[in-house]
């Protein structure tokens, strides 16, 4: 090969090279970044009032501002629930119903004295000239009343009161039928009308109002829907409006509004700015759609409540920067919408320091018996083989032996408990151990054994009083480590310690009791979770938490490390 | 195999040199061999070894490397015990005990027969700690007490108006040679009999080497000292007998100036001549 | 004087009673240590036991056994069950291969660079900074697969990967073209002019670098059905095997020794060739450990299996498509045992034990093919 090439390819594999660290750098950061940003997002936030409100009405914590922050929304709100209020409700319309009433006694007196025409156009030969004029007059005599109803409709829809004039329209098709029957009795009275003409007469003079009573009822109450769907978003967005509302609710989730400025713009754009409306699609089956509720209410007062939403979002919702250190501390509440995650901590702790409490003696002594008496032979190194082979043992077999062997059949708890998951976690992280403790041991000079046993130390006097503080940062790097495995670790207690849902532990409940832990409530919460959107902000939290605790442990020993190693070199 | 060699060293044998062998010459031997031997596996490291250390004497000895001096040195506490291929034949005696006695007290056998290795090997403590170390083990014992023994001993060591002040800082950050006397202060606090030393200047520079040689000369008389060293000037400097070992044999053993002045053997005369080493 | 000097010495012989006793303690000391040293092994031989006692029960029934090597109908009911495994096995090998694909060419290279190409102080730097990614929890990996990569594959899939391939392939290939178009050379015309060779040279790399930029070109319009599937989960753990091989592997190349290199590079070899032909052969047994241990953590590996590969019980089609979701025995096992062991005993509960002994039996082959390569690189 020419000698250029070979150059050309020694520079290119080292650019090639530098690209793979490089492409690892970036890795890392691409990884990292969106954790440590969204994460931090979950204590650091944009707020709004309703975080306040749920902070000091269910865990009794007052954040500073908190009452004239309350006012001010509360001022901004009003206005809204005013015209809410006025849209769907009108006062207004006692005389309207007078007016519909009246006219309706006048069609309906129209028809009596207009018995004479009536009876004519019954009378005329031609089937379908004779249905016309009968129309035509059931046109003209109920128009004055069909006009009314529709005035009524129109102007609630353009200027609120459409539940009143739904609730009147119904009334109206309730009793509409009796009335004009009556008015038919009286025109039977008169005359005597065969059967055919009766029915006639009846599907003309009833059905014809009752079927613009009906046009005019769908579209209010088709407006209705659409309103319900907007009024339902902004329920979603501030909180129910008053607190008889409130204690109606169960769930916390409707109790407040939402809490956080993004979500809050979030509801506002998908459940307020657009509503889903009830449609019938060309096949004619029923479809939901999403419109956009401006295009959708354009000219009526609905239209100016969004606009008004759209301008005093920030004081209705109060936006502020917060940091809430809850979010490590504070309880659950309502699948984690609000609140913090405390037990996922506090368990995760307890199956750490468990695992630790119980692999920690048991591989230090372990890795003595290796380094100190252990004389080579087949039982040695069957037992050393026996430590690899644990250490490639598969996290998630661990976990179904601890079902099977330490639930199943030992029973050291009924179910689940954090012992067990501790004990599962102990097991994996041993091999670990004993390693890290064997090559501290290893490390430490002969000259400090054959100097204690050379001053009449006996042999184990002389582990515990010098080889053992020697070796002693070697081996709590190791532990440290495996410490922060354990902590990350979720295979191993699926079956044998985790549970979703569940309050923070007391001590004494971890050798009976299942525990939330941070490993499997990340896994939980983004799989299974049936809101797995509303609390992204979670998910980040506790992932960002338990890298936070897992790498804090790490650094911890790559410090102890490198300290041994500026000692050493010393 | 160490267990077996131990089972042939019958009780009548531990008591042999009581009665029978009184002090040749009139002279008091604290450590004596007899016919001596240690094997590593099927390397015979010492062959039929016969020397003494005389009581309150500095004996030194010398010889190339791999001649098995260390080793003999480090059976007289049994120091070698850690090894596991090593075994022994012969006699070893330690005040008309054999020292190699199935059932003697190896723990309470070390602190009367005291040792000071090749390297300072001070533990990572203090120095007060360091010289407290072997008292300590002994069982509990009284502040006041042990900060006498800590002072005589480093005094003794010539390294008190040295360290004084800073009796609690960390042993490692002192010199080689400070080092190496604390080592000895601290073989010297548990108040040995027999103090033997493996090459205790081979990592110091020569002026330290010198102040080492100086105690040795001031400790000789109250302790019975026996010095491993490669440097013949040096065993010439400080000792009273000299013991010349050459490929795990003993060639020749005698009073120092005889052996340096009028060498029996021809070996050790080519070896203090220089000719091989 | 000397009469008192013999009493003393005679305390060291202890009497047969204190004798036998600090025997006794000696031997009873070292057999407890010997008994909690022996708590791996116990848990070993526990774990084997446990496990296959409990799947023994499906071992047991022969149709069971077959169906679950052969057949891809997975139906852990109650009534009429199927346990067709095949298309979860599959599953396991398509992620494993795929995340190895990944994972071993990047992590030797970057062990190379850090062991031989970067100053050591550099590489003292950036060692920590990877063993940080060992020691990320396989959960939040898992975490990162499903809620950042997946909707990204799934909505950018095509121009991310094309673009991956256009810029890490045409420099790759044009690379390549160059020992070919010089073996070309040698063949075709020795000893002609200069132009003709230069020519062919462009050629070659001009023809090997359009392979990439086709290939690129030609997945730029994939749809990806699913954010979730076997290329998501391969390359998130492929990311958690590299350190492993990265830190196994660089250890085995720092160990190879200075005078190799430098007796490589004396005769006139450059870096590359030391590398490739020196090192790397040298440190072949280090390198096959940490490829075997990397390979160990992939298969053995639930969270990101179960968040990242879709789950789904089909063998995709083509049979190379990573696009398609899958399944592998470890997200198997973890996401049914929950139900399974609600009626302890039943066949479902049986045959995730079963897969357990597939995946334990695998992992120890693996470990003891790596202790064997390993106690073979340290007999030599």
């Amino acid at each position: 090969m020419k000698t250029s090439t070979r150059k050309v390819l020694d520079k290119s594999f080292t650019l090639t090279s530098y690209a793979s660290l490089a492409l690892m750098c970036l890795v890392i950061v691409l990884f990292l970044a969106p954790i440590i940003v969204n994460g931090i997002g979950a204590v650091v936030f944009r707020a709004t009032v309703e975080h306040d409100k749920f902070l000091y009405e269910t865990l009794g914590r007052e954040s500073s501002g908190y009452r004239e922050e309350l006012e001010k929304s509360n001022a901004a709100r009003k206005p809204l629930y005013e015209m809410m209020a006025h849209f769907e409700k009108s006062d207004n319309y006692g005389h309207l119903v007078e007016k519909i009433n009246a006219a309706r006694a006048q069609c309906l007196s129209k028809l009596e004295s207009e018995a004479d025409i009536i009876f004519a156009a019954l009378d005329i030969e031609d089937s379908r000239e004779r249905l016309e004029k009968v129309r035509a007059i059931a046109d003209a005599a109920w128009s004055p009343y069909i006009n009314e109803i529709s005035a009524l409709a129109d102007d609630s829809l353009h200027n609120g009161g459409t539940l009143s004039a739904a609730e009147i329209l119904k009334k109206q098709s309730n009793s509409l039928p009796g009335a004009a029957k009556l008015a038919l009795n009286s025109l039977y009275e008169k005359k005597k009308l065969s059967f055919q003409q009766k029915s006639m007469l009846r599907r003309n003079f009833t059905s014809f109002p009752m079927s613009a009573l009906a046009q005019n009822l769908e579209k209010l109450e088709q407006a209705n829907a659409a309103y319900n769907s907007f009024k339902k978003g902004v329920a979603e967005l501030l909180g129910p409006s008053t607190a008889a509302e409130k204690e109606k609710l169960n769930l916390l989730r409707q109790k407040y509004g939402q809490p956080r400025e993004n979500l809050a713009r979030d509801v506002f754009e998908q459940s307020v700015l657009h509503i889903s409306v009830a449609e019938k699609d060309a096949e004619g089956r029923d479809v939901v759609r999403k419109v956009e509720s401006a295009e959708y209410f354009k000219g009526t007062p609905v239209e100016e409540m969004i606009s008004y939403m759209q301008k005093n979002m920030p004081q209705m919702m109060q936006y502020h920067w917060t940091v809430y250190l809850g979010f490590f501390f504070d309880n659950p509440y309502d699948s984690n919408i609000f609140g913090g995650i405390w037990p996922m901590i506090l368990g995760t702790f307890y199956l750490t320091v468990g695992a630790m409490l119980i692999a920690a003696p048991l591989g230090v002594i372990a890795a003595i018996y290796f380094s100190e008496y252990a004389k080579p032979g087949r039982l040695v190194s069957l037992l050393r083989m026996c430590v690899g082979t644990l250490a490639g043992v598969p996290s998630i077999v661990f976990g179904l032996f601890g079902l099977s062997f330490l639930i199943n059949t030992l029973r050291v708890s009924e179910s689940k408990s954090v012992l067990a998951g501790a004990i599962t976690l102990a097991l994996l992280i041993l091999p670990t151990i004993i390693k890290a403790s064997e090559e501290a041991l290893k490390s430490v000079p002969n000259s400090f054994r054959e100097a204690a046993l050379g001053l009449g130390a006996g042999k184990w006097k002389s582990i515990y009083s010098v080889i053992l503080p020697s070796a002693l940062p070697g081996m709590l790097t190791g532990i440290i480590i495996s410490m922060g495995r354990a902590a990350g670790e979720t295979a191993p207690i699926i079956f044998t310690a985790a549970t979703s849902t569940g309050a923070a532990l007391a001590v004494w409940e971890v050798f009976t009791q299942a525990t939330p832990a941070l490993p499997w409530n990340i896994y939980n919460m983004c799989s299974e979770h049936e809101m797995a959107d509303k609390v992204q902000h979670v998910q980040y939290g506790m992932v960002l938490t338990l890298i936070a605790i897992v790498l804090t442990l790490n650094m911890v020993a790559i410090l102890i490390r490198a300290k041994i190693q500026k000692k050493l070199k010393n | 195999m160490m267990e077996k060699n131990k089972m042939k060293i019958s009780e009548k044998t531990a008591f042999k040199t009581d009665d029978k062998d009184p002090p040749k010459n009139g002279k008091d031997y604290v450590v004596a061999a007899r016919d001596f031997s240690v094997y590593y596996g099927n390397f015979h490291a010492v062959k039929n070894a016969n020397v003494s250390f005389e009581r309150g004497k500095v004996t030194a000895i010398i010889g190339p490397s791999g001649c098995g001096k260390s080793t003999f040195l480090r059976c007289v506490n049994r120091m070698n015990d850690l090894v596991d291929s090593c075994r022994t034949s012969g006699e070893l005696i330690f005040d008309g005990i054999n020292i190699y006695h199935p059932r003697l007290d190896i723990v309470e056998l070390r602190r009367r027969i005291g040792m000071v290795f090749q390297r300072p090997n001070p533990f990572p403590k203090s120095i007060y700690d360091n010289i407290a170390y072997g008292p300590r083990l002994a069982g509990s014992i009284k502040k006041s007490e042990l900060d006498g023994i800590v002072e005589t001993s480093l005094r003794r060591a010539a390294l008190w108006d040295e360290v004084k002040d800073r009796l609690n800082s960390n042993a490692l950050g002192l010199s080689g040679g400070q080092q190496q006397r604390l080592c000895i202060a601290r073989a010297l606090a548990v108040r040995p009999e027999v103090l033997l030393m493996d090459e205790p200047c081979s990592a110091l520079d020569p002026k330290s080497t010198s102040r080492i040689e100086d105690l040795i000369d001031e400790l000789s008389g109250e302790y019975t000292i026996a010095i491993v060293t490669h440097n013949m000037q040096q065993a010439a400097r400080v000792s009273h007998y000299t013991a010349f070992f050459y490929e795990g044999s003993l060639i020749e053993f005698g009073k120092t100036e005889t052996l340096f002045t009028s060498p029996q053997k021809q070996a050790t005369n080519d070896y203090i001549t220089g000719r091989f080493g | 004087m000397n009469k008192t000097h013999k009493d003393r010495a005679k305390e060291l012989i202890m009497d047969r009673h204190n004798s036998a006793r600090k025997a006794f303690m000696g031997w009873l000391g070292r057999s407890v240590l010997l008994c909690i040293t022996a708590v791996p092994t116990l848990a070993i031989v526990f774990i084997l036991f446990f496990i296959l006692k409990e799947s023994m029960p499906f071992f047991d029934n022969l149709g069971y056994v077959k169906e679950f090597f052969t057949s891809t109908n997975w139906a852990p009911s109650k009534e009429a069950p199927h346990f067709g495994a095949l298309s979860i096995f599959y599953g396991t090998a398509m992620v494993t291969i795929g995340s190895c694909a990944i994972a071993v060419p990047l992590g030797i290279t970057v062990a190379v660079c850090l062991s031989e190409i970067v100053s050591p102080r550099i590489a003292q730097t950036f060692k920590p900074i990877i063993e940080l990614l060992a020691a990320i929890p396989s959960v939040a990996y898992g975490f990162f697969a499903l809620v950042v990569f997946a909707p990204i594959l799934q909505n950018h899939g095509g121009a991310l990967i094309s673009s991956v391939i256009i810029v890490a392939g045409i420099p790759l290939a044009a690379l390549a073209s160059m020992p070919a178009s010089e073996i070309a050379i040698g063949r075709l015309f020795k000893g002609a002019k200069q132009t003709p060779k230069t020519i062919l040279r462009w050629g070659f790399a001009i023809a090997f670098a359009a392979i990439p930029l086709w290939a690129g070109f030609s997945v730029f319009s994939i749809e990806i059905n699913s954010g979730t599937n076997a290329l998501n989960a391969s390359i998130i753990l492929a990311i958690m095997a590299i350190p492993t091989i990265v830190s196994i592997s660089q250890d085995a190349l720092s160990a190879v020794g200075r005078d190799m290199r430098e007796g490589s590079l004396a005769l006139g070899s450059t870096r590359f060739e030391t590398i490739v032909k020196v090192m790397l052969p040298c440190a072949k047994s280090g390198i096959a450990v940490a490829v075997i241990l990397g390979f160990m953590r992939v298969i053995g590996e639930t969270m990101v299996v179960w968040m990242a590969s879709g789950n789904s019980l089909k063998i995709p089609e083509p049979f190379y498509n990573f696009f398609e979701p899958v399944r592998t025995l470890t997200a198997t096992i973890a996401g049914e045992m929950g139900e399974a062991d609600q009626s302890t005993g039943s066949a479902r509960y049986h045959v995730l034990f079963a897969m357990s002994f597939c995946l334990l039996m695998t992992g120890m082959l693996m470990n003891a093919a790596s202790q064997w390569i390993g106690s073979k690189k340290s007999g030599k």
